[in-house]
Protein backbone atom coordinates (compact mmCIF):
# COMPACT_ATOMS: atom_id res chain seq x y z
CA UNK A 1 0.00 0.00 0.00
CA UNK A 2 0.82 3.52 -0.47
CA UNK A 3 2.03 5.39 2.13
CA UNK A 4 1.06 9.14 2.16
CA UNK A 5 3.18 11.30 4.31
CA UNK A 6 1.04 14.07 5.76
CA UNK A 7 -1.59 13.52 3.26
CA UNK A 8 0.83 15.32 0.66
CA UNK A 9 0.89 13.65 -2.88
CA UNK A 10 4.07 13.62 -4.92
CA UNK A 11 5.50 11.95 -8.11
CA UNK A 12 6.43 8.94 -6.43
CA UNK A 13 2.84 8.42 -5.10
CA UNK A 14 1.33 9.28 -8.51
CA UNK A 15 3.65 6.68 -10.05
CA UNK A 16 2.96 3.93 -7.99
CA UNK A 17 -0.92 3.98 -9.05
CA UNK A 18 0.01 4.25 -12.90
CA UNK A 19 3.00 1.45 -12.89
CA UNK A 20 0.98 -1.32 -12.70
CA UNK A 21 -1.65 -0.81 -15.63
CA UNK A 22 -1.72 -2.80 -18.39
CA UNK A 23 -1.08 -1.95 -21.70
CA UNK A 24 -4.44 -2.26 -23.68
CA UNK A 25 -2.31 -4.45 -26.23
CA UNK A 26 -0.05 -6.35 -24.81
CA UNK A 27 0.35 -8.58 -21.84
CA UNK A 28 3.28 -5.91 -20.01
CA UNK A 29 2.74 -3.06 -17.88
CA UNK A 30 2.90 0.55 -18.77
CA UNK A 31 5.99 0.86 -16.40
CA UNK A 32 7.19 -2.63 -18.38
CA UNK A 33 6.88 -0.98 -21.88
CA UNK A 34 8.41 2.44 -20.73
CA UNK A 35 5.46 4.07 -21.50
CA UNK A 36 5.31 6.28 -17.88
CA UNK A 37 8.04 7.55 -16.21
CA UNK A 38 8.59 8.91 -12.50
CA UNK A 39 10.19 11.71 -14.03
CA UNK A 40 7.50 12.51 -16.40
CA UNK A 41 5.16 13.08 -13.42
CA UNK A 42 4.74 16.65 -11.82
CA UNK A 43 2.65 16.73 -8.94
CA UNK A 44 1.72 19.85 -7.37
CA UNK A 45 0.06 19.88 -3.69
CA UNK A 46 -0.91 21.60 -0.80
CA UNK A 47 -0.57 24.96 -2.89
CA UNK A 48 -2.07 28.18 -2.21
CA UNK A 49 -3.78 26.65 1.04
CA UNK A 50 -5.67 24.18 -1.22
CA UNK A 51 -5.16 21.59 1.07
CA UNK A 52 -8.03 19.20 -1.23
CA UNK A 53 -6.90 18.99 -4.45
CA UNK A 54 -3.66 18.51 -6.14
CA UNK A 55 -3.07 19.39 -9.76
CA UNK A 56 -1.07 16.50 -11.51
CA UNK A 57 0.67 16.77 -14.89
CA UNK A 58 1.23 13.35 -16.94
CA UNK A 59 3.51 12.87 -20.02
CA UNK A 60 3.66 9.45 -21.79
CA UNK A 61 5.22 8.15 -24.68
CA UNK A 62 3.30 5.20 -26.73
CA UNK A 63 5.09 2.45 -27.52
CA UNK A 64 4.83 3.36 -31.00
CA UNK A 65 4.48 6.71 -32.83
CA UNK A 66 1.32 5.65 -34.58
CA UNK A 67 -0.41 4.08 -31.88
CA UNK A 68 -4.02 4.27 -32.03
CA UNK A 69 -4.79 3.33 -28.39
CA UNK A 70 -2.87 6.72 -27.10
CA UNK A 71 -6.06 7.64 -26.48
CA UNK A 72 -7.18 4.48 -24.29
CA UNK A 73 -3.92 4.39 -22.54
CA UNK A 74 -4.60 8.22 -21.15
CA UNK A 75 -7.93 7.15 -19.92
CA UNK A 76 -6.78 4.10 -18.10
CA UNK A 77 -4.25 6.73 -16.08
CA UNK A 78 -6.70 8.64 -15.68
CA UNK A 79 -9.20 6.62 -14.41
CA UNK A 80 -6.96 4.83 -12.45
CA UNK A 81 -5.84 7.96 -10.45
CA UNK A 82 -9.44 9.13 -9.71
CA UNK A 83 -9.96 5.60 -8.41
CA UNK A 84 -7.22 5.10 -6.60
CA UNK A 85 -6.08 8.51 -5.21
CA UNK A 86 -7.08 8.79 -1.79
CA UNK A 87 -7.54 12.95 -2.44
CA UNK A 88 -9.46 15.25 -5.95
CA UNK A 89 -6.68 15.84 -8.08
CA UNK A 90 -7.16 17.76 -11.51
CA UNK A 91 -5.27 15.68 -14.15
CA UNK A 92 -3.48 16.81 -17.34
CA UNK A 93 -2.10 14.29 -19.38
CA UNK A 94 0.28 14.49 -22.45
CA UNK A 95 1.70 12.76 -24.60
CA UNK A 96 5.48 13.07 -24.33
CA UNK A 97 6.70 15.87 -27.28
CA UNK A 98 8.09 13.73 -30.21
CA UNK A 99 6.35 10.47 -29.73
CA UNK A 100 3.76 10.69 -31.93
CA UNK A 101 2.75 11.99 -35.20
CA UNK A 102 -0.60 12.89 -34.53
CA UNK A 103 0.10 14.31 -30.73
CA UNK A 104 -1.27 17.60 -30.94
CA UNK A 105 -4.87 15.91 -32.12
CA UNK A 106 -4.63 13.63 -29.01
CA UNK A 107 -3.36 16.25 -26.57
CA UNK A 108 -6.45 18.05 -27.29
CA UNK A 109 -8.87 14.69 -27.49
CA UNK A 110 -7.53 13.48 -24.04
CA UNK A 111 -8.15 16.15 -22.19
CA UNK A 112 -11.31 17.58 -23.39
CA UNK A 113 -13.72 17.35 -20.28
CA UNK A 114 -16.43 15.73 -22.32
CA UNK A 115 -14.72 13.38 -24.56
CA UNK A 116 -13.50 11.92 -21.02
CA UNK A 117 -16.83 11.26 -20.16
CA UNK A 118 -18.28 10.52 -23.34
CA UNK A 119 -16.21 7.38 -24.17
CA UNK A 120 -16.03 6.40 -20.47
CA UNK A 121 -19.68 5.99 -20.62
CA UNK A 122 -19.32 3.57 -24.09
CA UNK A 123 -19.96 0.16 -22.07
CA UNK A 124 -16.91 -1.71 -24.81
CA UNK A 125 -14.34 1.28 -23.93
CA UNK A 126 -15.58 0.95 -19.97
CA UNK A 127 -14.39 -2.40 -19.90
CA UNK A 128 -11.59 -2.15 -22.18
CA UNK A 129 -10.21 0.34 -18.94
CA UNK A 130 -11.30 -1.39 -15.90
CA UNK A 131 -9.83 -4.31 -17.37
CA UNK A 132 -6.50 -2.59 -17.83
CA UNK A 133 -6.67 -0.59 -14.61
CA UNK A 134 -7.82 -3.49 -12.57
CA UNK A 135 -4.98 -4.47 -9.68
CA UNK A 136 -4.13 -7.67 -9.18
CA UNK A 137 -4.19 -10.10 -6.48
CA UNK A 138 -0.63 -11.17 -5.04
CA UNK B 1 -6.86 41.95 -7.58
CA UNK B 2 -8.37 39.20 -5.60
CA UNK B 3 -8.83 39.44 -1.93
CA UNK B 4 -9.97 35.77 -0.56
CA UNK B 5 -10.96 37.00 3.09
CA UNK B 6 -14.09 38.69 2.01
CA UNK B 7 -14.32 38.12 -1.92
CA UNK B 8 -14.55 41.85 -2.27
CA UNK B 9 -12.88 43.46 -5.62
CA UNK B 10 -13.86 46.74 -6.80
CA UNK B 11 -16.34 47.08 -4.12
CA UNK B 12 -18.09 43.89 -5.14
CA UNK B 13 -18.86 41.24 -3.09
CA UNK B 14 -20.44 37.77 -4.55
CA UNK B 15 -22.78 36.28 -1.94
CA UNK B 16 -23.95 33.08 -1.27
CA UNK B 17 -27.54 32.93 -1.01
CA UNK B 18 -28.61 29.39 -1.39
CA UNK B 19 -26.41 25.75 -1.74
CA UNK B 20 -27.76 22.65 -2.75
CA UNK B 21 -26.18 19.40 -3.00
CA UNK B 22 -27.00 16.61 -5.14
CA UNK B 23 -27.49 13.24 -3.15
CA UNK B 24 -24.76 11.47 -4.99
CA UNK B 25 -21.74 13.15 -3.69
CA UNK B 26 -19.60 14.67 -6.56
CA UNK B 27 -21.90 13.76 -9.91
CA UNK B 28 -21.19 16.22 -12.03
CA UNK B 29 -23.87 18.67 -12.69
CA UNK B 30 -23.10 19.56 -16.30
CA UNK B 31 -25.98 22.56 -17.08
CA UNK B 32 -28.46 24.37 -15.38
CA UNK B 33 -31.32 26.95 -16.86
CA UNK B 34 -33.09 29.79 -15.36
CA UNK B 35 -36.94 28.82 -16.16
CA UNK B 36 -38.24 32.12 -17.24
CA UNK B 37 -40.33 33.36 -14.55
CA UNK B 38 -36.91 33.25 -12.70
CA UNK B 39 -38.00 30.89 -9.51
CA UNK B 40 -36.99 27.73 -11.08
CA UNK B 41 -34.18 26.08 -11.85
CA UNK B 42 -33.61 22.80 -14.34
CA UNK B 43 -30.15 20.74 -13.67
CA UNK B 44 -28.36 18.43 -15.51
CA UNK B 45 -26.25 16.06 -14.67
CA UNK B 46 -23.81 12.58 -15.29
CA UNK B 47 -26.34 10.46 -13.30
CA UNK B 48 -28.90 10.67 -16.51
CA UNK B 49 -31.00 12.91 -14.94
CA UNK B 50 -32.81 16.30 -15.26
CA UNK B 51 -33.63 17.67 -11.97
CA UNK B 52 -36.23 20.68 -11.21
CA UNK B 53 -35.34 22.74 -7.98
CA UNK B 54 -37.66 24.96 -6.31
CA UNK B 55 -38.67 27.20 -3.12
CA UNK B 56 -40.28 25.77 -0.58
CA UNK B 57 -42.88 27.78 1.65
CA UNK B 58 -39.90 28.51 3.84
CA UNK B 59 -37.93 30.36 0.81
CA UNK B 60 -35.13 27.00 0.75
CA UNK B 61 -34.26 26.26 -2.55
CA UNK B 62 -35.29 22.61 -2.49
CA UNK B 63 -35.44 19.88 -4.97
CA UNK B 64 -38.47 19.12 -6.68
CA UNK B 65 -38.59 16.77 -9.35
CA UNK B 66 -36.17 14.50 -11.06
CA UNK B 67 -36.92 13.88 -14.80
CA UNK B 68 -35.76 10.48 -15.85
CA UNK B 69 -35.48 9.56 -20.31
CA UNK B 70 -31.84 9.33 -20.88
CA UNK B 71 -29.32 6.52 -21.14
CA UNK B 72 -26.28 8.32 -20.85
CA UNK B 73 -25.11 11.93 -19.44
CA UNK B 74 -27.68 14.61 -19.88
CA UNK B 75 -25.57 17.91 -20.84
CA UNK B 76 -27.41 20.60 -21.44
CA UNK B 77 -31.50 21.99 -20.70
CA UNK B 78 -32.96 24.47 -22.31
CA UNK B 79 -36.53 26.11 -21.46
CA UNK B 80 -38.36 27.72 -24.05
CA UNK B 81 -38.85 31.49 -23.81
CA UNK B 82 -42.69 30.71 -22.79
CA UNK B 83 -41.53 28.76 -20.24
CA UNK B 84 -43.89 25.93 -21.41
CA UNK B 85 -41.11 23.53 -22.55
CA UNK B 86 -38.23 21.88 -21.82
CA UNK B 87 -35.61 20.51 -23.52
CA UNK B 88 -32.90 18.35 -22.54
CA UNK B 89 -29.32 17.52 -24.87
CA UNK B 90 -27.76 14.00 -23.77
CA UNK B 91 -25.13 12.29 -24.56
CA UNK B 92 -27.32 9.25 -25.72
CA UNK B 93 -27.67 10.91 -28.63
CA UNK B 94 -31.00 12.00 -28.07
CA UNK B 95 -32.77 15.22 -26.62
CA UNK B 96 -36.24 15.02 -25.00
CA UNK B 97 -38.65 17.33 -24.55
CA UNK B 98 -40.67 18.10 -21.41
CA UNK B 99 -43.99 19.63 -21.08
CA UNK B 100 -44.61 21.60 -17.41
CA UNK B 101 -48.26 21.02 -16.47
CA UNK B 102 -49.97 24.98 -16.26
CA UNK B 103 -49.36 25.68 -12.72
CA UNK B 104 -47.96 22.40 -10.97
CA UNK B 105 -44.56 21.32 -11.51
CA UNK B 106 -45.47 18.44 -13.00
CA UNK B 107 -43.81 17.31 -16.68
CA UNK B 108 -44.97 14.72 -19.17
CA UNK B 109 -42.60 13.80 -21.75
CA UNK B 110 -43.89 14.48 -24.90
CA UNK B 111 -41.12 14.16 -27.65
CA UNK B 112 -37.59 12.36 -27.94
CA UNK B 113 -35.86 14.00 -30.71
CA UNK B 114 -33.68 10.89 -32.52
CA UNK B 115 -31.08 11.65 -35.14
CA UNK B 116 -27.70 12.38 -34.00
CA UNK B 117 -25.55 9.98 -34.93
CA UNK B 118 -23.40 10.69 -31.19
CA UNK B 119 -23.82 12.81 -27.90
CA UNK B 120 -25.67 15.50 -28.53
CA UNK B 121 -23.88 18.45 -26.17
CA UNK B 122 -26.43 21.64 -27.06
CA UNK B 123 -29.67 22.33 -27.13
CA UNK B 124 -31.60 25.98 -27.75
CA UNK B 125 -34.64 27.39 -28.69
CA UNK B 126 -34.98 30.36 -30.60
CA UNK B 127 -36.86 33.96 -29.56
CA UNK B 128 -40.11 32.56 -30.94
CA UNK B 129 -40.22 29.19 -29.18
CA UNK B 130 -41.09 27.78 -32.57
CA UNK B 131 -37.47 26.79 -33.83
CA UNK B 132 -35.18 24.78 -31.81
CA UNK B 133 -31.23 23.84 -32.49
CA UNK B 134 -29.61 20.84 -31.57
CA UNK B 135 -25.31 19.87 -32.37
CA UNK B 136 -23.33 17.09 -31.57
CA UNK B 137 -19.88 15.21 -32.02
CA UNK B 138 -21.41 13.98 -35.19
CA UNK B 139 -19.87 17.68 -36.11
CA UNK B 140 -23.76 18.74 -37.54
CA UNK B 141 -26.63 20.83 -36.63
CA UNK B 142 -29.99 20.18 -36.63
CA UNK B 143 -32.80 22.69 -37.22
CA UNK B 144 -36.02 21.20 -35.35
CA UNK B 145 -39.63 23.12 -36.10
CA UNK B 146 -42.07 22.69 -33.33
CA UNK B 147 -45.03 21.55 -34.95
CA UNK B 148 -49.12 20.84 -33.27
CA UNK B 149 -49.39 18.05 -30.94
CA UNK B 150 -46.17 18.80 -29.76
CA UNK B 151 -44.59 17.09 -32.93
CA UNK B 152 -40.63 17.95 -34.22
CA UNK B 153 -39.99 18.02 -37.67
CA UNK B 154 -36.38 18.36 -39.07
CA UNK B 155 -36.31 21.17 -40.99
CA UNK B 156 -32.29 21.18 -42.17
CA UNK B 157 -29.25 19.19 -41.22
CA UNK B 158 -26.05 21.93 -41.08
CA UNK B 159 -22.39 20.46 -41.54
CA UNK B 160 -19.52 23.18 -42.09
CA UNK B 161 -17.84 22.53 -38.72
CA UNK B 162 -14.76 20.26 -38.65
CA UNK B 163 -15.60 18.76 -35.22
CA UNK B 164 -17.53 18.26 -32.72
CA UNK B 165 -20.11 20.97 -32.13
CA UNK B 166 -19.80 22.41 -28.35
CA UNK B 167 -22.82 24.91 -28.32
CA UNK B 168 -25.98 26.22 -30.47
CA UNK B 169 -26.96 29.08 -29.14
CA UNK B 170 -30.01 31.90 -31.37
CA UNK B 171 -29.94 35.51 -31.76
CA UNK B 172 -32.22 36.98 -28.99
CA UNK B 173 -34.40 39.00 -31.71
CA UNK B 174 -33.29 37.32 -35.17
CA UNK B 175 -33.40 34.17 -36.70
CA UNK B 176 -29.79 33.47 -36.54
CA UNK B 177 -27.71 30.78 -35.13
CA UNK B 178 -24.54 30.90 -33.69
CA UNK B 179 -22.36 27.58 -33.10
CA UNK B 180 -18.71 26.88 -31.41
CA UNK B 181 -16.92 23.79 -31.91
CA UNK B 182 -14.35 21.95 -31.19
CA UNK B 183 -12.66 23.08 -34.17
CA UNK B 184 -11.77 26.35 -32.20
CA UNK B 185 -14.16 28.40 -34.49
CA UNK B 186 -17.53 29.87 -34.49
CA UNK B 187 -19.67 30.04 -36.78
CA UNK B 188 -22.95 31.73 -37.80
CA UNK B 189 -26.37 29.93 -39.68
CA UNK B 190 -29.02 31.33 -41.25
CA UNK B 191 -32.05 30.44 -43.43
CA UNK B 192 -32.01 31.86 -47.01
CA UNK B 193 -34.44 30.82 -49.06
CA UNK B 194 -35.38 27.24 -47.43
CA UNK B 195 -31.23 26.64 -47.12
CA UNK B 196 -29.73 27.24 -43.81
CA UNK B 197 -26.23 28.60 -44.79
CA UNK B 198 -23.03 29.62 -42.77
CA UNK B 199 -22.88 33.48 -42.81
CA UNK B 200 -20.12 33.83 -40.82
CA UNK B 201 -16.86 31.87 -39.40
CA UNK B 202 -15.07 33.56 -36.48
CA UNK B 203 -11.36 32.44 -35.83
CA UNK B 204 -9.19 33.65 -32.97
CA UNK B 205 -9.86 31.48 -30.26
CA UNK B 206 -7.09 28.53 -29.73
CA UNK B 207 -9.13 25.69 -28.55
CA UNK B 208 -12.50 24.29 -28.43
CA UNK B 209 -14.82 27.16 -27.75
CA UNK B 210 -16.92 26.05 -24.54
CA UNK B 211 -19.64 28.40 -24.65
CA UNK B 212 -21.06 31.86 -26.17
CA UNK B 213 -23.59 34.29 -25.13
CA UNK B 214 -25.24 37.22 -27.19
CA UNK B 215 -25.96 40.55 -25.38
CA UNK B 216 -29.87 41.66 -25.16
CA UNK B 217 -29.94 43.30 -28.60
CA UNK B 218 -27.72 40.72 -30.18
CA UNK B 219 -24.90 43.34 -31.28
CA UNK B 220 -22.60 41.22 -29.33
CA UNK B 221 -21.35 38.07 -28.62
CA UNK B 222 -18.84 36.69 -26.04
CA UNK B 223 -16.91 32.79 -26.07
CA UNK B 224 -15.02 31.12 -23.73
CA UNK B 225 -13.06 28.60 -24.05
CA UNK B 226 -10.33 25.15 -23.32
CA UNK B 227 -7.92 27.94 -24.55
CA UNK B 228 -8.75 29.72 -20.90
CA UNK B 229 -10.02 32.87 -22.86
CA UNK B 230 -12.29 34.89 -23.39
CA UNK B 231 -13.58 36.93 -26.13
CA UNK B 232 -15.62 39.82 -27.30
CA UNK B 233 -17.33 39.97 -30.84
CA UNK B 234 -19.27 42.88 -32.38
CA UNK B 235 -21.52 42.90 -35.45
CA UNK B 236 -19.70 45.38 -37.90
CA UNK B 237 -23.25 46.16 -39.65
CA UNK B 238 -21.13 48.66 -42.35
CA UNK B 239 -19.32 45.38 -43.64
CA UNK B 240 -21.59 42.92 -42.42
CA UNK B 241 -19.09 41.19 -40.40
CA UNK B 242 -18.33 39.78 -36.74
CA UNK B 243 -15.19 41.28 -35.61
CA UNK B 244 -13.01 40.29 -31.94
CA UNK B 245 -13.46 43.77 -29.99
CA UNK B 246 -12.02 42.49 -26.82
CA UNK B 247 -9.94 39.73 -25.34
CA UNK B 248 -9.13 38.81 -21.65
CA UNK B 249 -6.58 36.07 -21.23
CA UNK B 250 -4.72 34.99 -17.79
CA UNK B 251 -7.41 35.51 -15.81
CA UNK B 252 -8.28 31.93 -15.15
CA UNK B 253 -5.44 28.83 -15.10
CA UNK B 254 -7.65 26.18 -16.68
CA UNK B 255 -10.41 26.46 -19.32
CA UNK B 256 -13.41 28.13 -19.35
CA UNK B 257 -16.53 25.99 -19.59
CA UNK B 258 -19.28 28.82 -19.25
CA UNK B 259 -20.07 32.36 -19.88
CA UNK B 260 -23.53 34.29 -19.56
CA UNK B 261 -24.32 37.57 -20.95
CA UNK B 262 -27.00 39.34 -18.32
CA UNK B 263 -30.03 41.06 -20.40
CA UNK B 264 -31.12 42.60 -16.98
CA UNK B 265 -27.65 44.34 -15.68
CA UNK B 266 -25.17 43.91 -19.09
CA UNK B 267 -22.59 41.95 -16.70
CA UNK B 268 -20.70 39.22 -17.91
CA UNK B 269 -19.96 35.76 -15.56
CA UNK B 270 -18.16 32.67 -16.20
CA UNK B 271 -17.50 29.63 -14.75
CA UNK B 272 -13.78 27.94 -14.88
CA UNK B 273 -12.36 24.26 -14.24
CA UNK B 274 -9.80 26.55 -11.92
CA UNK B 275 -12.89 26.66 -9.47
CA UNK B 276 -13.70 29.90 -10.18
CA UNK B 277 -16.61 32.54 -10.90
CA UNK B 278 -15.49 35.52 -12.75
CA UNK B 279 -17.74 38.47 -13.11
CA UNK B 280 -17.24 41.34 -16.22
CA UNK B 281 -18.50 44.57 -17.27
CA UNK B 282 -18.82 46.60 -20.36
CA UNK B 283 -17.17 49.85 -20.22
CA UNK B 284 -18.79 52.91 -20.33
CA UNK B 285 -19.12 56.23 -22.77
CA UNK B 286 -16.01 55.93 -25.39
CA UNK B 287 -14.85 52.61 -24.03
CA UNK B 288 -17.50 50.84 -24.53
CA UNK B 289 -15.61 47.70 -26.33
CA UNK B 290 -13.72 47.38 -23.62
CA UNK B 291 -13.94 45.09 -20.68
CA UNK B 292 -12.99 44.65 -16.99
CA UNK B 293 -12.98 42.03 -14.34
CA UNK B 294 -15.50 43.25 -12.16
CA UNK B 295 -14.70 40.26 -9.75
CA UNK B 296 -13.23 37.23 -9.35
CA UNK B 297 -14.52 34.56 -6.52
CA UNK B 298 -11.78 32.13 -5.57
CA UNK B 299 -13.26 28.51 -4.64
CA UNK B 300 -16.88 29.21 -5.74
CA UNK B 301 -16.79 25.60 -5.69
CA UNK B 302 -14.65 22.26 -4.63
CA UNK B 303 -14.31 21.96 -8.28
CA UNK B 304 -14.86 22.44 -11.81
CA UNK B 305 -17.40 25.08 -12.18
CA UNK B 306 -19.36 23.74 -15.19
CA UNK B 307 -22.01 26.52 -15.24
CA UNK B 308 -23.18 29.87 -14.55
CA UNK B 309 -26.34 31.57 -15.60
CA UNK B 310 -28.13 35.11 -13.99
CA UNK B 311 -31.61 34.96 -13.26
CA UNK B 312 -33.51 36.47 -15.99
CA UNK B 313 -36.51 38.09 -13.87
CA UNK B 314 -34.12 39.40 -10.36
CA UNK B 315 -30.72 41.33 -10.81
CA UNK B 316 -27.70 40.39 -9.94
CA UNK B 317 -28.90 36.67 -8.91
CA UNK B 318 -26.84 34.13 -10.44
CA UNK B 319 -26.54 30.21 -10.19
CA UNK B 320 -23.77 27.84 -11.00
CA UNK B 321 -23.52 24.24 -10.52
CA UNK B 322 -19.89 21.82 -11.19
CA UNK B 323 -18.52 18.58 -10.40
CA UNK B 324 -18.65 18.77 -6.75
CA UNK B 325 -22.54 17.90 -7.23
CA UNK B 326 -23.58 21.46 -6.01
CA UNK B 327 -25.62 23.98 -7.33
CA UNK B 328 -25.19 27.54 -5.39
CA UNK B 329 -27.25 30.79 -5.77
CA UNK B 330 -25.19 33.75 -5.90
CA UNK B 331 -26.05 37.72 -5.16
CA UNK B 332 -23.72 39.94 -6.56
CA UNK B 333 -23.57 43.26 -4.03
CA UNK B 334 -22.06 46.58 -4.38
CA UNK B 335 -20.78 47.68 -0.56
CA UNK B 336 -20.92 50.78 0.56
Amino acid sequence: MINYNNNIIDSIDVFDIIRHIKDPEYPNTLEQLKVVNEDWITVEDNINDKKDCCYIKIYFTPTVPHCHLAPTIALCIREKINQYLPKRSKIEIYITPGSHQTEEEINKQINDKERIIAALENPEIYDLVQKCIKEDEY
Amino acid sequence: MTDTNNNSNNGYSLKLISSMKKEAPFDKIWNLAWHPSGDILATCANDKLIQIWTKDDKDNWVLAKSLEAHEKTVRRVAWSPCGRFLAGASFDASTSIWEKTKDQLDFNHVSSLEGHTYEVKSVAWDSSGTLLATCSRDKSIWVWQMEEDNDFECLSINSGHGQDIKCVLWHPQEELLASSSYDDTIKFWKDIDGDWLCMYTLTGHESSIWDISFNKDGSKLVSCGEDKQVFFWKYDKENDKWINIFKIKEENSRPIYSIDWSHLTNKICSGSADDSIVIYEEGTGDNKDQYKVLLKKEGAHDSDVNCTKWNPKHENILASCGDDGTIKIWELIKNN
